[in-house]
């Protein structure tokens, strides 16, 4: 080997270690963010159980996720946990060969589990996640330099990852888009849009409903900067339960409300509701 | 001492013979489901996954659960196949017996209304033998032959995998100190369920007096039967092994009970004693055997395993996970004023060890009869989506099972009477299974009935009550 390709290949190593550590960071910034909202989003202790997110869509519309696989209560937590646990262990650059995959695979089954939590920068980290495992990233500032895949191997698994995800965003292999969850985030997400749930009581008065944990606190800022927006794509299924997780706030508030009803808002004026439940019954679906 | 310690020493062979087996039965099991593949596992099926989450407790990790995609579930059942042939050639032994042993309790989870007492056993005998050396002979990583094919195997494993099957025999016996078995007229009732017994099998009814020998025979054989196996006399211990084998296969020929009529026998296989491998048969099929594996080794050439050992303290884990098992295998009886917490009993679940062998318990009782599934197609014509008949015929049909003739069936269909929630979805699956065999039809309301049959002791019929359990569009 030449002196100048050794000096490339090194600088090719050194800029994957880069690429590995700067990922890193972000996968951590981002899981440590979403932990206070962890409940909410990911455990069946929010309005999202994956139950409802099973409920009656298309096979293929639900994606494929190692949190479905178990009920129980600590299962989300440990997961989130290895998750955390990789990305310092990827970070630090031991066994990347392994930690890699496994970190994909963890972090993909976090954004599968609530697709609708998610966005396209999350999206972004997972496809630097996929690439990155098929690179030679820990050869170098790594605790452990590991063998990594051969070029000619990782390209043309990079070929295959490359087909799938193409192959998920077209029409007649759609389904695939659902396995990957990918689908929800393929829509464009648009600006400066809130929602607003409103209590109805008898008299027909609406007032905005006095949740305190949507209204404020740690859901505020998932409700009020986009996060919810994508549920819109995800079909009355979402909202079904979101509406009786709000049923459960407005009873215990005692606020004495009979309806519920949820906007769109975009600007003072183009207010759009997006969906009503009469609360107390049981079996109706909202409009 | 020595006596005890000879008791629980396996020869390497019978292991292998017990692998071989398991591979086959765990083969034959998958291609059994693979029948039923889309109603039982797939979102399309009788329990899609939000039911499964809602109401049903996924304890155990189940890949099977992750995603009701059908391409994907599919995709399992292939590895999980590969994974079985693997174990059957003793190739990548220890691998292929850890991933058979995950993806069995993976799959048993995601649908455990339709699984038996054989499919519990199987998993037992798919955990334990991860720590035997099932695959130093008679295998493809072996080349077909070793050095050590001649010794035996003794350790904490070889024990725990000696008194799981005793703990089986014992712990149901106990949860049979109840009248019917007391009385031996358990059979009695089994026999006339439609459900669980074979046609030919009501044939017994006339022989009440056999029927009441055989249900005491069984009892007394679970009860003294395992002593024999703790003989180190090979006569003793080959003709209780082969007892064994042959009280299970008889209850496999006259009750649909599937793995049950053959999966126990998988221990008993390891149990057999150096002495059966001097019988010609055997000896030259094991040489049969050797040839194939040596083969297929060069063929192969996989990487050379280092040989299994255990240290002290993993020995002493599988002793003390194994009384573990044993005490929550013992809590499952009904008759216990307070059940153990759900939180002792997790460890059993997240090995797929927790087991309940409450085999024809209070059998008088068994939920019996048949289900009609009436359905009217948008060309106005009516059809039984589960018995097949068109139009839905009255009274008993002769094939209780209808469209769905498998063992794999009653079970799921007595849960389903007693839980509402499930009502809906097993329409929709069968109409969605009517749909796919005939193209042309479209299903647009349907109503689900069940007629439950009580049996007398004396095996005269009583008329069937009709029960509407649901009705509507399926969609």
């Amino acid at each position: 080997m030449g002196r100048e390709s050794l000096v490339v290949e090194t600088d090719l190593h050194r800029g994957l270690a880069v690429f590995r550590i700067g990922l890193c960071i972000a996968l951590l910034w981002t899981l440590f963010a979403w932990w206070p909202d962890f409940d909410f989003f990911f455990t069946r202790l929010g309005p999202l159980p994956l139950s409802a997110l099973a409920v009656d869509t298309p096979p293929g519309t639900v994606a494929w996720s190692l949190y479905n696989a178990s009920t129980g209560t600590s299962w989300p937590y440990l997961l989130y946990g290895l998750t955390l646990l990789m990305s310092a262990v990827l970070l630090l650059g031991w066994r990347t060969e392994q930690a890699g995959p496994l970190l994909f695979v963890l972090f993909w089954s976090l954004q599968s589990r609530t697709a609708v939590a998610c966005d396209l920068r999350d999206g972004a980290l997972l496809l630097g996640l996929l690439f990155g495992c098929l690179t030679p990233w820990g050869k170098v500032w790594a605790l452990r330099s590991s063998p990594a895949l051969s070029i000619r191997k990782g390209a043309f698994l990079g070929a295959i990852a490359s087909v799938f995800i193409g192959a998920a965003l077209l029409r007649p292999t759609s389904s695939l888009a659902g396995f990957l969850a990918l689908a929800p985030r393929a829509h464009p997400v648009s600006e400066g849009v809130s929602y607003q749930t409103f209590a109805e009581d008898s008299q027909g008065k609406q007032r905005l409903l006095e949740t305190k944990d949507l209204q404020e606190g740690t859901y505020r800022r998932r409700l009020y900067q986009g996060r919810w927006e994508d549920a819109e794509y995800r079909g009355l299924a979402i909202w079904w339960t979101y509406w009786l997780y709000l049923q459960e706030r407005s009873t215990s508030s005692g606020s004495g409300a009979v309806a519920v009803k949820f906007y769109r808002t975009q600007g003072l004026e183009q207010r759009r509701m997006v969906a009503s439940w009469p609360l107390g019954v049981a079996d109706r679906q909202p409009r | 001492m020595n006596r005890l310690i000879a008791a629980y020493t396996l020869d390497r062979r019978s292991l292998a013979l017990c692998r071989i087996f398991t591979g086959l039965v765990l083969l034959g099991d998958l291609i059994s489901r693979l029948d039923w593949f889309r109603i039982h596992y797939t979102d399309a099926g009788i329990v899609p996954r939000q039911i499964l989450y809602d109401g049903m407790p996924v304890r155990f990790p189940s890949l099977h659960a992750a995603s009701g995609w059908e391409p994907y579930l599919a995709a399992l059942f292939g590895i999980h196949m590969l994974a079985a042939l693997s174990l059957t050639l003793g190739y990548r032994t220890r691998f292929s017996g850890l991933l058979a042993w995950y993806l069995t309790v993976s799959l048993q989870e995601r649908l455990y209304l339709v699984n038996n007492g054989g499919d519990k056993v199987l998993a037992s005998v798919l955990f334990w033998a991860m720590f035997l050396p099932w695959g130093e002979t008679l295998s493809v990583d072996s080349r077909g032959e070793s050095g050590k094919s001649q010794s035996a195997v003794t350790s904490a494993a070889s024990a725990v995998f000696l008194f799981q099957p005793i703990m089986i025999y014992w712990v149901s016996v106990l949860h049979k100190l109840e009248p019917t078995w007391l009385r031996g007229e358990v059979l009695h009732y089994a026999l006339q369920s439609d459900l669980y017994a074979r046609p030919f099998a009501h044939d017994l009814l006339a022989y009440p007096w056999l029927l009441s020998a055989l249900a005491y025979l069984t009892f007394a054989w679970e009860i003294v039967g395992p002593l024999f196996l703790f003989s180190t006399q090979p006569s003793v211990r080959t003709s209780a092994c082969l007892a064994f084998m042959a009280m299970h296969f008889g209850f496999g020929v006259f009750l649909r009970l599937g793995t049950f009529g053959f999966s126990p026998s998988l221990y008993m296989l390891a149990f057999l004693p150096a002495t059966v491998w001097n019988s010609d048969l055997l000896r030259r099929t094991a040489e049969r055997w050797s040839r194939l594996c040596a083969k297929l080794h060069d063929r192969l050439r996989p990487a050379p395993s280092r040989a299994l050992t255990l240290n002290s303290k993993v020995e002493a884990a599988l002793v003390g996970l194994f009384f573990y098992v044993f005490l929550i295998a013992l809590s499952q009886d009904k008759r216990l004023d307070q059940s153990v917490p759900e939180a002792v009993q997790a460890p059993a679940h997240l090995l797929g060890l927790h087991q309940r062998w409450t085999v024809f318990v209070d059998v008088g009782n068994l939920t019996d009869g048949w289900i009609v599934v009436d359905a009217r197609l948008t060309d106005g014509r009516r059809v039984d989506l589960f018995g097949g008949n068109s139009p839905p015929t009255d009274g008993k049909p002769e094939q209780i099972l209808g469209l769905y003739d498998s063992f794999r069936w009653p079970t799921p269909l007595v849960v389903l009477v007693g839980d509402p929630r499930l009502h809906k979805p097993f329409v929709r699956a069968l109409a969605l299974e009517w749909q796919r065999r005939n193209p042309t039809d479209r299903v647009e309301w349907a109503r689900l009935l069940f007629y439950r049959e009580t049996h007398r002791l004396d095996a005269k019929p009583v008329p069937a009550d009709e029960e509407r359990l649901w009705e509507g569009s399926p969609w």
